[in-house]
């Protein structure tokens, strides 16, 4: 009865924290995003080379139902990049490990801040993705656009140590 | 008026991680297995750190963000933190030695 009770309680706090990235990404977009989105398609980036960084973009946005969205296409290319799930805790601990690596936005600190208190169940999985991004080399600047064509394990080699790697579950 | 500073300061911490292990054991000690700490752990603890946070919030609002108030709330919280994590650690390493011991494939046992 009582893990029952607290299982519901979470589960409630997790789809808190999923209609507040809703809602304040939508703002956030509109109110800090004024350059050009990508003008790509879900089939475009499925019709790439099957090593690319694209096309595993491509289908990690087919194996969850998404399109890109519109001003925000990086943020999925970090879930690719670094093999997160899109569970809420994982877009925190994403965070996270953006902001080990070196990024600041009005989002990132939103996102953690909000995230780390309602579901503080899983911080050292945050604090393990927070190490995780200090360790690897900066990614946050790049312009994901013009790399969609490289190959995803030459990038993810580039940026994470292979201790990181094995990790993460993504070392080939 | 340094070491004044100083043993006030200590003693705040003493306080504070007082009130913090006692917070933390009488949740322990109201369940039926006191020692299940891991699963104290995980239905307790999330609830214990958000009130824990919405408290130092509004102590650290009160304070007008008082630097020292910030920096004691901090201290607070993360200690909280550390204290919680110690007794997980403490209590899945018991359960390890338990199961390790329990477990009739292992040789060579006295």
């Amino acid at each position: 009865m009582n893990t029952l009770f607290f299982n519901k309680i979470k589960s409630l706090r997790k789809q808190l924290i999923i209609w507040l990235f809703e809602h304040s990404q939508r703002i956030y977009t509109s109110l800090f995003k004024n350059h050009e989105s990508w003008n790509l398609t879900k089939n475009d980036l499925l019709n790439l080379p099957e090593p690319t960084f694209g096309r595993h973009l491509g289908e990690f946005l087919d194996e969850n139902n998404f399109e890109l969205i519109p001003k925000v296409e990086r943020h999925d290319c970090y879930h690719v990049l670094c093999g997160y799930n899109t569970d809420v805790e994982d877009e925190i601990a994403l965070q996270c490990l953006c902001y080990g690596n070196g990024k600041r936005s009005p989002y990132l600190y939103g996102a953690i801040i909000l995230g780390v208190t309602i579901l503080p169940d899983y911080y050292t999985y945050y604090y393990k993705s927070y190490k995780t991004g200090k360790s690897a080399n900066p990614f946050h600047h790049f312009d994901y656009k013009k790399i969609l064509n490289i190959s995803i394990a030459d990038f993810r080699s580039v940026i994470f140590p292979k201790a990181e790697l094995i990790k993460l579950n993504l070392y080939a | 008026m340094v070491a004044l500073a100083i043993f006030g300061f200590l003693f705040a911490c003493l306080i504070y991680f007082v009130v913090i292990r006692i917070s933390i054991s009488a949740i322990y000690w109201s369940l039926s297995d006191p020692k299940d700490k891991a699963w104290a752990f995980r239905i307790y603890f999330p609830y214990y750190i958000i009130i824990l946070f919405g408290i130092c919030i509004a102590f650290i609002i009160k304070s007008d963000l008082d630097p020292f108030a910030i920096l004691y709330f901090s201290m607070l919280y993360t200690t909280a933190l550390i204290v919680w994590n110690r007794d997980l650690k403490k209590d899945l390493k018991r359960k390890h030695t338990i199961k390790k011991y329990n477990n009739p494939d292992i040789k060579n046992l006295p």
